[in-house]
């Protein structure tokens, strides 16, 4: 077995709730279908997926009610008045998110937030350089004067068998 | 015990030698043999499950004969582990191999308060080789290096996952595993021959990546970052 190590990128989920709010982003969407539904005084939207529609009415409008249908009959959820600001605050929100994303990954070294694996070669830097720091560690914490030597071996000793 | 045998041959060739040093192959061969017979031991300390378990396998891979039991906790405390027996019962090698001992019995919560008396000539002026299991005591209190050749632990105790073995050797004794005719010698006295992977020149030389290292070093090395930090 190699040693892994998580080093792609996840993908990201472009499909968000926000883009609900926009037609533009609606239209090109592909994997959600939407429907413009209007009448005299706003535009609603049919929701492919019901339940975001209302997390999305609770957590971005102040003024629209929850699960309201709309005026219309079709069946879909009526659409915030302010869609205009939350449209402006998604379209901030992913630009930022996008430019972030990389840095996020390249600046922390936790693994387990990124997705992927990857083996590394026994003649890699990378595992020289593990192989190294954990030496020095074991050298260091453990005051292991000039005249031994650490070695990291796989293998149980035989006939010692480690306690554990 | 492969490579402290090993290390015993080579120290006996290198005083044949250092006796005669116009002796043929076969003379050494000869007279190593008869060392091998009279001289060979190693000396267990059993004081738990685990010292218990490694005599029982130097037995098994080297034969009852070269191994000795220098001291059982279990004839001291009504065949029960739990306590280390008085160092004037242990019934030593007058120059062992090798001396083995346990640091700290888990199983059976019996641990050497200090480093024993006994050993520590044997150790600082006959070269005897101490080796020490300090699988559960590891980073909790400072080892006497000054007296243990060789010191291993398991990391799944304080310092990881299971599935890798740190091991602090002295140089001097890995120096005497790299003599190419050793193999060769150590099959020819009848005695264990230690595979590749467990033999510590070759870890030395390839600088414990003999072959691709797994991800239980990695997170090893994690877990030793996180400390230092």
């Amino acid at each position: 077995m190699g040693f892994v190590h998580n080093n792609y990128l996840s993908d990201q989920r472009w499909i968000d709730s926000p883009l609900l709010f926009c037609p533009f982003f609606f239209l090109r969407s592909s994997q959600q279908l939407f429907q413009f539904c209007s009448d005299k005084s706003s535009q609603y939207i049919r929701l492919h997926n019901e339940e975001r529609g209302r997390r999305l009415f609770r957590s971005r409008s102040g003024s629209a009610s929850y699960g309201r249908a709309c005026d219309c009959g079709c069946g879909a959820a009526k659409l915030s008045r302010h869609w205009i600001v939350s449209f402006f605050l998604y379209v901030v929100r992913r630009v930022l998110t996008r430019e972030q994303f990389p840095l996020q990954l390249t600046e922390t070294d936790d693994c387990i937030s990124s997705r992927g694996v990857a083996e590394h070669s026994h003649r890699s830097q990378l595992a020289t350089d593990i192989v190294n720091n954990m030496k020095a560690d074991l050298v260091s914490f453990l005051e292991v004067p000039s005249t031994h030597e650490v070695l990291i071996m796989q293998g149980f000793l035989v006939p010692e068998n480690p306690s554990s | 015990m492969y490579n402290t045998i090993s290390i015993w041959v080579e120290q006996q060739k290198q005083h044949i030698l250092q006796s005669k040093a116009e002796a043929s192959e076969a003379e050494i061969l000869e007279q190593l043999q008869k060392k091998v017979k009279s001289e060979l031991k190693i000396d267990y300390l059993v004081t738990g499950s685990w010292s218990l378990k490694a005599s029982q396998e130097a037995v098994r891979l080297l034969g009852p004969d070269y191994v000795n039991v220098a001291s059982d906790a279990r004839k001291a405390n009504d065949g029960k582990f739990g306590k280390i027996p008085d160092e004037s019962t242990w019934k030593l090698s007058e120059k062992p191999a090798m001396v083995y001992l346990c640091e700290n019995e888990t199983v059976d919560g019996v641990e050497f308060p200090a480093f024993p008396k006994v050993l520590e000539s044997k150790a600082s002026n006959d070269g005897t080789i101490v080796v020490g299991d300090f699988s559960s005591t590891i980073l909790s209190r400072r080892i006497p290096f000054e007296y243990f050749s060789i010191v291993f632990f398991g990391a799944q105790k304080n310092l990881g996952s299971t599935g890798i073995t740190p091991v602090i050797v002295r140089k001097d004794l890995v120096s005497l595993l790299t003599g190419k005719n050793t193999p060769e010698l150590i099959r020819k006295l009848g005695l264990p021959v230690p595979p590749t992977i467990l033999d510590y020149s070759v870890i030395l030389k390839n600088n414990s990546l003999y072959n691709t290292l797994s991800m239980f070093e990695y997170v090893f090395s994690l877990e030793t970052s996180c400390i230092r930090a």
